[in-house]
Parts: C-alpha cells; structure tokens; sequence
C-alpha cells in the first residue's frame, strides 16, 4: 500500500506546478481528485494491509526485465530504420532478437522455440501486415 | 476494369519514366498524412497517392500520423531527410494557424511547400427552427437577446466568432464540440444557435434539415450563390483552408519539381475531380509550391490582425 | 415497396455476397489480433473498395465492421488482448473461461449472443430509423450528461473487493483522461511538451497496455516460475455450449440488445458505456451473481449482445443525421462520402436503393459473421493448445506492432509500455483495472457534456426546467448508487 502513498502525493505536487489552463472545469475536476485520492489515503492508513497482497520484489525484478526487453527492442527498431531508409529494414533485423529475448523470459523452452519464434513469428507478422493488409513497419 | 487501366498505365508511366540516368524518384516514396485514417482528408490523399503513382512509376506508402491538426505529421517530417522520398500531407492552416497558438515550436518557414491539390469550404449552420433565416436576421435576434450560444469545432473558427462578437457587440457563448460531429449534433438537436461546420452541411441543407447562413472560406459556396461569404458581409476576415503537401526545409530541388509536377497532373484526374466536387464537396484549386508559401504567408498575416482585435 | 424488393435483389448478387463475406473475414481477422480493432480493419478496407461499385464497398465494410467486432471479442477471450476498451468487459468472464480449458464455449457463447443483439438492433434500425433518430436528437448536452452521471455508478458495482479502490482506479483514469488539447481554451492539459498527447492518450494503446501487457507478463513469469499455464484439457464434449445452456442466456442477450440499441441510437455515448451497463445489469439481475467474473456465460453473453447492438444501432444517428456513434461509425461515414453516400434526413428518398441494399447486407453480414464464425472457432480454440513458450512472446510481439500500425508510430508503444508497468501494478495491488477503464473512457465525456451544459444554461438558468428527463435522471442518481451499494454489502456478508 506504500505505492498508493507513494502516488497520490506525487498527483497532488503535479498539480501544484502543473498551473492548470484559466478555466474552471479541468480544475475542478483536479480538486475532486485529490480530494478522493486523500479520502483513499486515509483508508489505507486506517486499515494496514493484509500480508500476502502486494507488490514483492521478484514481481518488480522481472517486470522491469520486461520492461526493459521490450524497451531496447524499440530503441534499436528505431535506431536500425534511422540507418537504413526502407521500411521494415528495422523491424527484420530486431524483431528476431526481441523474440529470443522475450521467450528466453518465459524460460524452459526447447530450442527449436526459440529458432521458431525468432524466424516463424516475424515472417508471418511481415507477410500479413505488408503483403495482407500493406500496412508499412519500422 | 478501373483497376487494370491503373495498373497499365502505370506500367506505361513506368517505361517512360526510367530513362538511361537514374532519375528521382528510384525507390517507394513515403506520404505521411496528418489525419487519422478513414476522414474526409485522408480519403484525398489516398486518392492522390495512387495517382502519384502512375505518375511517379514509384510505390507511395500512405502513414497516417494524425493529430494536433496536422502538428504531429509536421513534426516529424521535419526530422526526415529532405530527399523527397518522405513528404507530408497537412492543410493550409496547419502552417498559417497553428503556429500562432504558440502551442507549436514550427512555423511555415520550416518546411517545403509542394502544392496545394483541393481546397476545403466550411460553413455557419443553423437548426431548421432557429427564429432566423440568414446572417442579418442572426445578428438581429443576437443583440435582441443579448447573446447566442455557438458551436465551436476548432481554434481557428472560435477565433473568428469571437472576432465577429466583438465587431457586432454580440456575446458569444461559444460551446466546445468534439469534432464536426459534436457540432452537427448540436446544430440538427437544436441546442445552439450557429455552428460552424464543414462542406457536409450543404447536402443537409439541400434537404432541408438544417440552413447555412454564411460561408467562410473567401470564394463562397458556387452552387449557391446565396450564401454570403464573410468578406461579402463586410468583415475583414475568412478561413481560408486547403490541402497541401509539403516535405522537410531544404529538399532537393529536382525531387520536389517532380513532385510537384506529378500532383499537377494527379488532381487532373476524373477520379480526383469528381471526389473533391461531389463527394467531398470542397472546390478544385492547385498552387505550385511556391505559391502555396506566399498564400500562407499572406493567410498568416491575415490571422494575426485577427488575433491581435481578440486579444484587444 | 417495388423499389425496396429490387433493391433487395441487387443486394443479394454474387459480388455483393462476396464482398461482404471478404469483408467479415478481414474484419475477424483484423480484430483478433492484440493491437488491432474494428476501427483499425476498417481504415484498411477502405482502400480496397475504391475500385468497387458503392452497394458492393458499403456491404463489405458492414462486414468488416461487423466482423471486427467479434474478432475483438476473439482476442479478448483467448488472449486477454481487447482491441477496443469495450472488448475489456467481455475479457472479465470470457477469458477466465477460456483459461479453465473451455475456449470454445466462450467464444461460441460471445459468437451467438453477438449474432442476436446485432439482428436485433438491426432490425430496430430498419423499422424504427426515421423515427427514432428525431426522438435521439432531441437529448442534447444536458440529457447526455444526466446519463452519464448515471452511468457513474457502475464503478461501484465493478469496483471488485473495495469500492474505495474502484473509485480511486476510475478517478485516475478520468484525470489521465484529461490529457490533451482542452476542448474550451485549445491549451494543452499535461502534455508535458508532446504534440502527440494533444489530441489525448490513444485509448487503444492505453487499453492494450493495461489489461493485455501485464496478463502476458503475468503468464511469462507463470513459465518461469515452472507452473503449468496450460488449461487442463477438457474433453470436446464439455467445451460445447449446449442448447439448454443457450436458451437460459436468452435474459442477458436480450437484455444487452436492448440496452446496446437505446445507447447506440443516442449519439456521443458509445460501445464501451453500453458493455459495461449491460454486464453491470446483468450482475444485478442474475440468480448467481458471486459467479460473474469468474468465467460465467451470463457475463460474455451480456457485453457481447450490447456491444453488438450498439454497433447497428448506431448506424440511425450516422444514415438519418450524418452523426457517428463512435470512431468505427466515424470512419464509416467516410467511406460513405467516397462512395457518394451522403448521410442525412432524406437519404430514404435520395439513395432509397442503397440503403435498403445496406440493410439487406447487414442482415447477410450478420449471417456471415455467424458461419465464418463457427467455422473459425475451431481454428481460433487452437491458440490455446499452442504452447504458451510460442504464444506469449508472438503476442508480445503482435501488440507491439499493432499499436504502432494502429496508432502510427513509436510514441504510442512507448505509452504503451508505461501504462503495462501501471496496469501491472494495478493487479498486483487488486485496483480494479475495468474502473480505470470506465474513468478513461466515461471521464471525459462527462466533463465535456457538463461543461456544454453549464455554457447552455449559463445565460438562461431557467431553461433548465425545459430538460425535465435530465433532472430526473440526476435525483435518480444516487438512489440507483445506494441500491448497489446495499447489494455489495449483501454480497459480501452471504
């Protein structure tokens, strides 16, 4: 529950330096916000949260390692489409890595996943959006 | 059928156009479109690519990148090469509006003009059962009342209401409405006084649903001459909108004639013609590249006095 | 009455038939994958009917709306990937089915249900338009926005454990839906410098990152973690829906026809409005509500009837007023206008021969979309029986790049991937997702419909005695959100 501390002071700071447009409405609205927001804060003063619940560190560690993989995958599409001016230059060269990427997250895959994966997957998204729908990639 | 006369003569286009050196353009062309797919505007401009093609002898690869009016196409052509193989599809007061804001870090000077293909005509509309039948008899009920409400759609149109209300010493109750939608609704319901509205508006007029008192853009509404324009009601002010293609500051001179000179040829095309007259209902208008620049040039001006009576 | 049986007859041609059968596959497929929508499909399409005659294009895009809106529920329950947030009330029974080892119920359940509130609303459209769409106009801001405040008390009854965290998960949603260029001003609200932000955060990428990403990660982590994700598997027989099972559904279809058809008629209220009441209703009504949520048919039945309705009614407000409902009717209206179409109170008179031809290809779309359907089911169960080391990182993958398709470029996804790190952390601290969804969605509406509102009456306070329906709506308000509440009290305590 700390996040849910952690968040609404965080909204109410925004708002103080944010300087919302000169009309009413959008404030208004602004102050019922943080009005609920406190209200919640209270509760969860009042009532300490069960064990059990929650966030744990493990979660936090791979969702970050998500995060992270799909994250570099986007930086280096962009980077690979800067550097050669076709379209879907980037997308054949990183979505095959992401791939690995993602499955090795997964875990426990045989090998033959992943060799799958990494040319099955992206030959097929590259067939049915460009050849299907004409649809340009990075 | 129509297909196959496409595929022929640009396959015709195609030998023509590959002479011994290579010419611009030797690869895929990409038209990145400042709207959201499926309008009005993005249906144009698909019109046009496919033109472009026969023309050009190159695949056109259509991105939509809609939002902010054309801001966000804008801003990232900018970011592209400026070699004619990215351009961009935006409307004239994307350039000549916008920028005055002060919401946008560009202005007209930083890109390249291409042309301008179509223009667009928009309109004020009022409800079938409003106490008035035209612009006077508006003004009239306004300064009986004290005050009429007005459906606005986008910045530009509030601007020259309120430019209006200060003029007749009418107060304008201007009502946001999301989109042309919001507006169309409030005007056919009968919840506002005026509203402003695109060339939509005339087929309903025609059938009676709603009336059109006045037009915005300076060259009127041809089929009914009628309709005052702003100008012919003796205000100094009009929207004048259009589509224009544009590419990044300092493109290729070769590359951007030719562009220019496919789309010249592009809005010649019965197809094109007869969508931008009968199904799109703006008018038919084509402005090289370089007067596209001084026709914003002169617009933007034009917004600024009109800005600067608002602000006074 | 000759007209309308030639018209009839032109409709029922090879190429017709053809066109709106290509359509609903488009559609279908379109929509099922994570990322794409109806909207998206349609965008698609369009291009593909240039070169068609008018009856042929409009009957092909029918298809395809009307396919997309089931591949939409395809990938909400197989995948847990909404393409519209609408789709989002159909993943709250329809995937918890799926994942206990009965996808084909679930979609055979969401497949009929959709096929009857669409004939329904259909069949209101064609009867009713003329009429109907007078009556729809006259609710104007200040009905809408009496409605909406309403609606706002279906957070309570979808709020899950605590109320007080439903509110708070809607609230953040409307404030995140404040995002953008203000509506009144033209000045931007939080967008931080992003041109892109100004038209607000793209709802496809927000309802992708925060209900479809963290349920793939979710399930990555479940791999890791060497625990079966695997559906136990079920013999054929059991992942049927029987005709005793179908016939019980009949109440909630029925009920989410109705509800879907009144909110489609109504312009500016919406799909996801409609799903959610319906579903909310349906909980409501139902003899064992405790199972809603968990994977009951009653529930994908509900979303999937009233959000299928919406769809044909939606076309009232769009034929006789040039008004779309929502963005895939927007769109629609669009196409119409290339194919020299044009939306307005005479079109009966105008382009009579179209749109009886329209209505007939609805009504083949709607048998379309129930045989390529069932014929798909089969195909679509399959996913489930691929290996989830295969599915979950491809569908990473595809939800990638059908927000970049869909939305036209990086910045989306980026959002994208801030908001699965939220909706992530949402359903580790048990905040109701779907209240964040309604706030995102509902918010906005109802701030702008307010605000026209007070701009209405600003001047004429007194004309607020002329909205009678609205002010009764409003003192309805919070008996209807005591009701619910004293119901979660019940539901609790037994």
């Amino acid at each position: 529950m700390a996040l849910l501390w952690w968040i609404i002071p965080a909204q109410v700071n925004d708002r103080g330096s944010f300087g919302l447009p000169p009309s009413l409405a959008p404030r208004a609205l602004a102050w019922v916000m943080v009005l609920c927001g406190t209200v919640l804060a209270l509760q969860n003063t009042r009532t300490p949260a069960q064990p059990g619940t929650g966030l744990n560190l493990k979660d936090i560690v791979f969702l970050a390692a998500c995060v992270t993989a799909v994250g570099v995958m986007l930086m280096a599409m962009q980077a690979v489409s800067g550097w050669i001016g076709r379209p879907y230059a980037g997308f054949l060269c990183v979505a095959p890595l992401a791939l690995i990427a993602f499955t090795a997250l997964h875990g426990r895959a045989p090998i033959w996943v992943y060799a799958f994966n990494a040319v099955a997957v992206p030959a097929l998204v590259y067939v049915t959006f460009w050849w299907g729908l004409r649809l340009p990639l990075p | 059928m129509h297909f196959m006369k496409h595929l022929i003569a640009g396959a015709a286009a195609l030998v023509m156009a590959t002479p011994a050196f290579a010419e611009f353009p030797d690869k895929s062309v990409t038209l990145v479109v400042g709207f959201r797919a499926g309008g009005g505007s993005d249906a144009a401009a698909r019109i046009l690519a496919a033109e472009m093609e026969t023309q050009l002898g190159q695949k056109i690869i259509v991105e939509n990148k809609g939002g902010g009016g054309g801001a966000v196409a804008t801003q990232y052509i900018r970011s592209q090469p400026a070699d004619g193989y990215t351009i961009g599809f935006a409307v004239a007061t994307t350039f000549a509006f916008t920028p005055l804001t002060g919401r946008v870090d560009f202005t007209a000077d930083d890109v390249d003009f291409i042309a301008t293909t179509h223009g667009y005509r928009t309109v004020y509309a009022a409800p079938k059962e409003a106490p008035f039948d035209d612009w006077a008899g508006m003004i009239a009920t306004a300064k009986d009342r004290g005050w009429i409400n007005y459906a606005s759609i986008i910045p530009l149109d509030r601007a020259i209401m309120q430019y209006i209300g200060k003029k007749e010493d009418i107060a304008v109750n201007i009502v946001p409405t999301r989109g042309g939608a919001g507006a169309r609704q409030a005007v056919l319901g009968g919840h506002v006084d005026l509203g402003f509205s695109g060339s939509n508006a005339l087929p309903m007029m025609e059938d009676g649903a709603l009336k059109v008192i006045a037009a915005l853009n300076p060259e009127g509404i041809a089929e009914h001459a009628q309709i005052p324009t702003l100008g012919g009601l003796g205000y100094d002010v009009a929207a004048s909108e259009a589509a224009v293609f544009f590419g990044p500051k300092g493109m290729d001179p070769a590359a951007r004639d030719r562009l220019e000179a496919a789309l010249a040829e592009a809005v010649k095309s019965e197809t094109f013609r007869d969508f931008v007259n009968n199904k799109f209902r703006g008018f038919e208008t084509f402005r090289s590249g370089a007067d596209t620049a001084a026709s914003i040039a002169a617009d933007t001006q034009a917004y600024e006095g009109l800005m600067a009576v608002i602000a006074e | 009455m000759d007209l309308i049986l030639t018209a009839i007859w032109n409709a029922l041609s090879l190429w017709t038939l053809l066109s709106v059968a290509g359509g609903v596959l488009i559609g279908i497929v379109i929509g099922a994958i994570p990322g794409l929508n109806a909207p998206m499909a349609i965008a698609v399409a369009i291009p593909l009917t240039f070169a068609m005659s008018p009856l042929s294009a409009i009957g092909m895009l029918v298809g395809v709306m009307k396919g997309g809106g089931f591949g939409g529920a395809v990938g909400a329950i197989l995948l847990n990937t909404p393409g519209e947030p609408h789709s989002a009330a159909t993943t709250l029974d329809g995937h918890p089915l799926a994942k206990s080892g009965k996808p084909r119920k679930a979609l055979q359940t969401a497949l009929y249900s959709s096929v009857v509130g669409d004939s329904c609303s259909d069949l209101v459209l064609i009867l009713l338009a003329p009429v109907l769409a007078i009556y729809a106009l006259k609710a104007g801001p200040v009905e809408l926005a009496a409605i909406l405040i309403l609606s706002l008390t279906l957070v309570a009854s979808l709020s899950g454990r605590s109320l007080a965290k439903g509110i708070f998960a809607a609230a953040l949603g409307a404030l995140l839906a404040t995002v953008g260029l203000d509506l009144e001003t033209g000045n931007p609200r939080f967008a931080f410098g992003y041109i892109e932000l100004y038209d607000g955060l793209p709802l496809a990428a927000v309802a992708i990152g925060v209900l479809a990403v963290p349920e793939i990660i979710l399930r990555l982590q479940d791999g890791r973690q060497a625990k079966t994700a695997r559906p136990d598997a079920t013999s054929d027989g059991e992942d049927r829906l029987a005709l005793s099972e179908f016939k019980r559904l009949g109440k909630p279809i029925f009920r989410g026809a109705g509800i879907g058809t009144a909110i489609g008629a109504l312009p500016g209220l919406g799909t996801t409005l409609a799903a959610f009441l319906s579903y909310a209703a349906t909980q409501r009504f139902s003899k064992q509500p405790e199972k809603l949520g968990t994977g009951a048919l009653e529930g994908i039945a509900a979303t999937e009837s009233a959000n299928s309705a919406v769809s044909g009614a939606n076309l009232i407000p769009l034929l006789t007023l040039g008004i779309p409902g929502n963005l895939t009717a927007a769109l629609l209206v669009g196409a119409f206008l290339i194919h020299g179409v044009t939306p307005g109170p005479m079109i009966f008179e105008r382009n009579a021969e179209l749109v009886y031809g329209l209505f007939a290809a609805m009504i083949m779309a709607n048998v379309m979309v129930l045989l390529i359907g069932s014929l798909g089911l089969r195909v679509f169960a399959l996913i489930v029986k691929v290996p989830p080391h295969v599915v979950y990182p491809s569908v990473l993958l595809l939800c990638v790049v059908g927000i970049y398709v869909s939305q036209g470029g990086f910045f989306a996804v980026w959002l994208m991937l801030i908001f699965a790190v939220l909706g992530f952390v949402m359903i580790k601290m048990e905040i109701s997702v779907v209240c964040f969804i309604i706030g995102l969605v509902l918010g906005p509406m109802i701030e702008l419909s307010i605000r026209q509102s007070v701009i209405l009456l600003g001047r004429n306070p007194v004309a607020i005695f002329d909205h009678v329906f609205a002010l009764c709506l409003v003192v309805a308000t919070p008996i209807v959100a005591w009701i619910l509440i004293r119901d979660r009290a019940r539901l609790s305590d037994g």
